[in-house]
């Protein structure tokens, strides 16, 4: 047989083996059709890799509809009334499951684990905290700024709790998610930066929020595989002070448009007048522009900056005239409805957002996908249970 | 019927086949045939259209498509069914009428209720310690010391102080100050402990006038004699969390339609509680030899120093429009008493 035939049916590794052993001296053709036919083998190889690293994206699809949530809602909101907030934590299970599973990707659904009597204990824990505090800012400066001493100290574990209760309570594809962040990054993040941004006047609050988003998603865990983001400060930066200049712009034309008053509005105080109502609207309008904006901008590069390594990219492509109509319309529609509009709001929310969202998925990424949360070991779930909880009064 | 069984700690899924049944539910897979009795396994309660979830004892996921069968087979033992009452259209069409209804009902009446209980459990050291601590708060940021001269603060002191004995509560001993109003302008206001202020620039617009002062006093007493401080704070609390339980979880637009909803609902409480305080008052003016017209008075001299408040307004506000309070007490004057 031919050497140039022989050679067709060896693997790389074989080819390399062969280019060693061949006496170049006395077969250059053999050695130099060695080379050519690795050559062409690793290009190949590589191109195969490339392809396999290709993402295929998915559309996220919502798949509530405003009217079945109304009666899930309206229902939920009575049988809340009627046992004076208790039945909350029920609906607020089920109601999260509404979205939760309603949200589709690559034609499976999340999941949302929690359940009821977890939330109830929370949010029971945070009532007593709450009325702790109110009670004590009324009796002493003193108590009451201590608490708020305490609370600073304590909070940003609570943070990271809630974070995780909330993360580990979510799956996709029978997968937790998870949080991993650690005290005292949450400490700095949450506490000393925006702290430290007051001498600055506020002028470094982009760089706080920056850092905040940065903890809570380089510390976000699907299953094993941890999440990588490389946030832009510069962006931040931009993104915050348009947010804020469109802001005030928006309510400075409104503060003369409506001709506000203010030495009326203080010569009464205790009551509302005119100008109060107009100064609440201007409020009101001013904040929904700068709001959007800064949702619409830093959604869009968080999404577009985060990724799973070798398994997810993300692209989130809101506008910010869409999203602002979506949350003018929304708090219409609550208005008109005197409030029980606030289903289809929720879904109308839902269904925007994931409507600009899509997901990358390498290809063959779930084989090394593994639940990190282990459900074997019950005694050590049991201790964690105790704090595992998210302890908010929403 | 077809199933995705997921494996526990993969994200592998495979398409299953499921039967039912009378006691079983048998799954078929590739390799296996697996049987679970009904109290073997986890059912996620149904809701809307969702796939039905199911939990194995292995941990693995069972995840099938709502049909009647499925349905029928993993709800049979299930005695709470909200679902039911969420699909069933007289269940929404009742809720969205009850729902007002039953709002209306928690906060005209429970809340006020859940007050006044509160109140009375509250010891009273605690109303000593918050009013100690409410007068240091307003003297250190907005009173001034009181810049009556001496003579008729002392003189104001013991008349409105003989007015006190008269109407005598023996549970609360009461204490009149003077201060300068500075930005809360010409008011009166009492704090738990039966301490009443009143500021300069009222003894000035009544002109010192006893009989004027004399039936703002008896209305500062009303909140005293039913402890409306602490009625209040119970009230705005409870309300607070109520609307946030109700309302659930909110975002940036929710939370501006929230806190409007909340101040309308907390200044109806504060609106409650004057005209509670107007009516003590009015019944009590004539232990101290004045009638309902004095009180109408005292008021008037307060409505010539505020503009007239419109229907919008009374909403926002937290007292009643006084040409109502006035005319509260002109009326009171002339019903049998
Ligand atoms: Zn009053």
């Amino acid at each position: 047989m031919d050497y140039k035939d022989k050679i067709q049916h060896y693997t790389l590794p074989e080819l390399k083996d062969a280019l060693e052993s061949v006496d170049a001296a006395t077969y250059p053709e053999r050695e130099a059709l060695l080379k050519t036919r690795i050559g062409l083998l690793e290009a190949s190889q590589q191109e195969q890799e490339r392809e396999q690293q290709k993402p295929v994206w998915h559309q996220v699809v919502f798949n509530g509809r405003g009217k079945e949530f109304f009666g899930i809602w309206i229902v939920n909101v009575l049988l809340t009334i009627l046992t004076f907030g208790i039945y909350s934590a029920w609906a607020k299970v089920r109601t999260n499951r509404y979205f939760y599973s309603n949200t589709e990707l690559d034609g499976h659904t999340f999941t949302y684990l929690a359940k009821p009597l977890q939330i109830l204990k929370g949010r029971i824990i945070a009532v007593v905290i709450f009325v702790l505090y109110i009670v004590l800012t009324q009796i002493s400066s003193v108590a009451a700024g201590i608490f708020i001493v305490a609370w600073l100290f304590v909070s940003p574990w609570l943070i990271c709790q809630s974070i995780k209760f909330n993360l580990r309570m979510t799956s996709y594809r029978n997968i937790q998610f998870n949080f991993t962040g650690r005290y005292v990054q949450a400490f700095c993040v949450f506490i000393v930066f925006p702290i430290a941004t007051l001498f600055t006047l506020y002028l470094t609050l982009p760089w706080a929020l920056k850092q905040i988003d940065n903890f809570i998603v380089s510390n976000t865990k699907f299953g094993n595989k941890q999440f990588a983001t490389e946030l832009s400060t510069g962006n931040y930066f931009a993104v915050f002070y348009v947010a804020a200049l469109s802001g005030l712009l928006a309510f400075t034309g409104l503060f003369f448009a409506f001709g506000i008053d203010l030495t009326a509005m203080f010569e009464q105080s205790g009551s509302f007048n005119f100008s109060t109502i107009a100064l609440f609207a201007a409020y009101a309008v001013s904040f929904v522009i700068a709001s959007s904006y800064y949702s619409a901008k830093i959604r869009n590069h968080l999404f577009n900056h985060s990724q799973l390594a070798n398994l997810a990219n993300f692209e989130s492509n809101l506008h910010f005239a869409g999203l602002l109509w979506l949350r003018t319309s929304n708090l219409l529609i609550l208005i008109f409805t005197l409030g029980l509009g606030l289903a289809w709001v929720k879904v109308r929310k839902a269904a925007y957002l994931a409507a600009h969202t899509k997901v990358g998925i390498l290809p063959g990424a779930e084989l090394s996908l593994r639940n990190e949360l282990s459900q074997s070991s019950a005694t050590l779930d049991e201790v964690a249970d105790v704090f595992d909880v998210d302890v908010s009064l929403v | 019927m077809c199933a995705t069984l997921f494996k526990v700690d993969s994200a592998m899924c495979s398409v299953v086949d499921v039967s039912l049944h009378e006691r079983y539910l048998q799954i078929d897979t590739d390799e296996e045939v697996q049987l679970y009795e009904h109290q073997q396994l986890t059912v996620s309660p149904r809701l809307g259209r969702l796939d039905r979830e199911v939990l194995l004892p292995s941990g693995d996921k069972l995840v099938i498509k709502q049909q009647a069968a499925i349905n029928e087979w993993l709800d049979c033992h299930i005695h709470s069914r909200v679902d039911k009452l969420e699909r069933n259209p007289i269940a929404i069409f009742s809720s969205l009428l009850l729902v007002p209804l039953m709002l209306f009902i928690v906060f005209k009446f429970i809340v006020p209720m859940i007050g006044q209980a509160v109140a009375l459990a509250t010891p009273h050291a605690f109303a000593e310690y918050a009013s100690k601590h409410t007068l240091n708060v307003l003297d250190y940021g907005v009173l001034a010391p009181s810049t009556l001269p001496n003579s008729i603060q002392t003189e104001l002191g013991r008349h409105l102080h003989t007015q006190l004995q008269r109407v005598e509560n023996p549970d609360v001993t009461y204490q009149v100050l003077f201060r300068q109003g500075n930005a809360l302008g010409p008011n009166a206001f009492a704090l738990p402990d039966g301490t009443i202020i009143f500021t300069d620039e009222l003894i000035k617009l009544v002109d010192q006038e006893t009989r004027l002062l004399d039936a703002i006093l008896l209305h500062e007493l009303g909140h005293v004699a039913h402890q409306h401080s602490l009625r209040y704070m119970a009230e705005v609390l409870s309300t607070t969390l109520l609307l946030e339980y109700i309302l659930g979880d909110m975002g940036g637009v929710i939370e501006l339609f929230f806190g409007v909803s909340h101040t309308v609902i907390q200044n109806q409480y504060s609106q409650a509680l004057e005209t509670e305080a107007d009516n003590f008052a009015l019944s009590n003016l004539h232990k101290i030899g004045l009638d309902s017209n004095d009180f109408a008075d005292a008021f008037e001299a307060l409505a010539s120093i505020s503009k007239d408040e419109g229907e919008l307004e009374n909403l926002l506000s937290t007292h009643p429009r006084l040409k109502e309070r006035i005319a509260n007490a002109r009326t009171y004057s002339k019903s049998p008493q």
